[in-house]
């Protein structure tokens, strides 16, 4: 059970904060998410990665209610959100894609506006992401640029302290100097209250930077759901120097990608483990082998291009 | 829901004003006019209280299209500034958006019809000779429209994303009730007492419901 203010709402306190299952929605005959099943424990930040029309705004804008669900189930900090979307809401922090809001406000009447409606709003939370935002409260929305209007998003998302925040693709678009303000800004809630974070993006470095998981979507299914560190440990990239004239026999199960071109045969593998690396040089006739790390871009990539079965 | 409220009433407001403006405007123009053909003398009790039924009636007539702006302006117009996926991402139902919405229309045309009805029923009597009230609206026939007017464009409102759209798609449906209200009175042999009037106010009322059950069942954005 937690209680805001006086109400008490029934939660599971040690299950995850988000709990997809059988997560599925269909656009007319296509699927855009299909039988998706994940959890986030609390605590963690959790980054949804994966190619444009992947289905990750879809996850999000189900698991926000702005959607229908077509079967399956999705369950934030215990309560479904089929049921319980504003209780849900009171409890979790939303920065969306496109920043769009009420133009003809003020900061500080958009602030008064959005704080109306949570309990747990806190001043001082606003005040000081307004501080380090270096937002003035006098000005209108429609005068602020992209950068401004990201990171008053952030701070109507934060300033009721949720349990749970999430963020859909927040960053495209931004400059490098916006983005590191942003991410600071999510850091300080994240380290301060032990938020859970749900974050989508393309920029992968921050999802590297950010995230304990990482989830990787491609046609709606889910790849990959695992730390970022074993992911980033478990999977090397390959590369085998081939004898004259000659292919690859044997191929690891636990390929994601490959290439060859003349002699050199790359291939991204997870996971890697000398027992593979022993067999892959006793069944192909290769000279020599080279095991390299992957960084968190070029392993998605390797993913998607494996997927599409493109080289 | 006072959150709710306010931001209605921001968004309406220019409505809001114009139709103030038109208020005023009834009255100011033919009295106006009364007075041009006067001059230099200023009218009379008499002709002030002649002037204020005559206003109060295209106040009233002016007063539909304020209504039927309201309508259209309600949902269309957030649409339109793509400001829904915020406010859904907040906690109010969709409920209590759509019924903050119906009230700021609802308010802003009972508080200016109620003005035309002070101007026609209590200044104009108090002002004429003998005290007597003439040239009344129809009270159900001027209802039915307002409703009419509302819920159509309400209905609009609710499917479309642009508030002149939904205004033009209200009008025209206004127009088609209207017509086929008028052609099946006159083609019915048996009297039935205000067809017309009861005609246009369950119509309004019906694109009322089917516009707000869209709204709420509908996915935005």
């Amino acid at each position: 059970m937690s209680t805001i203010k006086g109400e008490t709402i029934a939660t599971e306190a040690n299950g995850p904060a988000i709990e997809l299952e059988g997560l599925t929605k269909h656009y007319g005959g296509t699927a855009a998410v299909e039988n998706l099943t994940l959890a986030v424990p609390r605590g963690t930040t959790l980054g949804l990665i994966g190619p444009n029309g992947a289905g990750k705004s879809t996850t999000i804008k189900m698991l926000m209610g702005m959607l229908t669900i077509d079967a399956g189930r999705a369950r934030i900090l215990g309560l479904d959100v089929s049921e319980n979307m504003p209780a849900i809401k009171q409890r979790i922090g939303y920065v969306p894609e496109l920043h769009q809001t009420y133009r003809w406000m003020r900061i500080s009447e958009l602030i008064g506006f959005t704080r109306s409606f949570y309990k747990t709003w806190n001043d001082d939370v606003c005040d000081s992401l307004l501080d380090l935002f270096g937002l003035d409260r006098r000005k209108k929305v429609k005068q602020l640029s992209k950068g401004m209007l990201t990171k008053v998003s952030l701070l109507l998302a934060v300033s009721h302290e949720p349990e749970v925040l999430i963020l859909d693709e927040p960053m495209s678009g931004l400059d490098p100097l916006v983005r590191e303000e942003f991410l600071d800004g999510v850091l300080r809630v994240v380290c301060e209250r032990q938020c859970t974070v749900l974050f989508s993006s393309h920029a992968l470095g921050d999802v590297q930077r950010m995230a304990d998981n990482v989830a990787m979507l491609y046609d709606g299914k889910l790849l990959v759901h695992c730390p970022v560190d074993e992911l980033l440990s478990s999977a090397k990239r390959v590369r085998a120097v081939l004898r004259d004239g000659v292919l690859p026999r044997w191929q690891p199960p636990e390929t994601i990608w490959q290439q060859v071109q003349r002699r050199e045969w790359l291939l991204t593998v997870n996971p890697c483990s000398p027992a593979l690396l022993d067999q892959l040089q006793a069944e192909n006739p290769v000279e020599h082998v080279e095991v390299n790390s992957v960084g968190l871009e070029d392993l998605f990539k390797d993913y998607v291009k494996g997927r599409r079965g493109t080289p | 829901m006072k959150a709710l409220l306010w931001k209605d009433f921001r968004i309406n407001l220019p409505v809001i004003i114009t139709g103030l403006l038109l208020w005023f405007a009834a009255y100011a123009a033919i009295g106006l006019n009364v007075w041009l053909q006067t001059w230099p003398v200023f009218p009379g009790r008499g002709q002030w209280s002649e002037v204020i039924q005559i206003a109060s009636v295209g106040g009233r007539a002016l007063l539909t299209i304020v209504v039927g702006v309201l309508g259209a302006n309600a949902i269309a117009s957030e649409r339109a500034e793509r400001s829904t996926e915020f406010l859904f991402s907040l906690p109010p139902t969709r409920l209590k958006i759509l019924t903050s919405k119906f009230l700021v229309a609802l308010t802003t045309t009972i508080l200016l019809w109620l003005g035309h009805q002070f101007m026609s029923d209590v200044v104009s009597p108090w002002l004429s000779a003998n005290g007597a009230s003439v040239n009344r609206v129809p009270l159900l026939g001027y209802t039915g429209g307002l409703v009419l007017i509302f819920g159509s464009t309400w209905l609009g409102s609710a499917r479309l994303s642009s508030p002149a759209f939904a205004l033009g798609g209200g009008i025209a449906l206004c127009v088609a009730v209207i017509s086929v209200l008028f052609e099946i009175s006159r083609r019915v042999t048996w009297p039935v007492p205000d067809l017309v009037p009861i005609g246009m106010l369950v119509a309004g009322i019906t694109a009322f419901l089917v516009g707000s059950i869209y709204y709420l069942r509908r996915i935005e954005p």
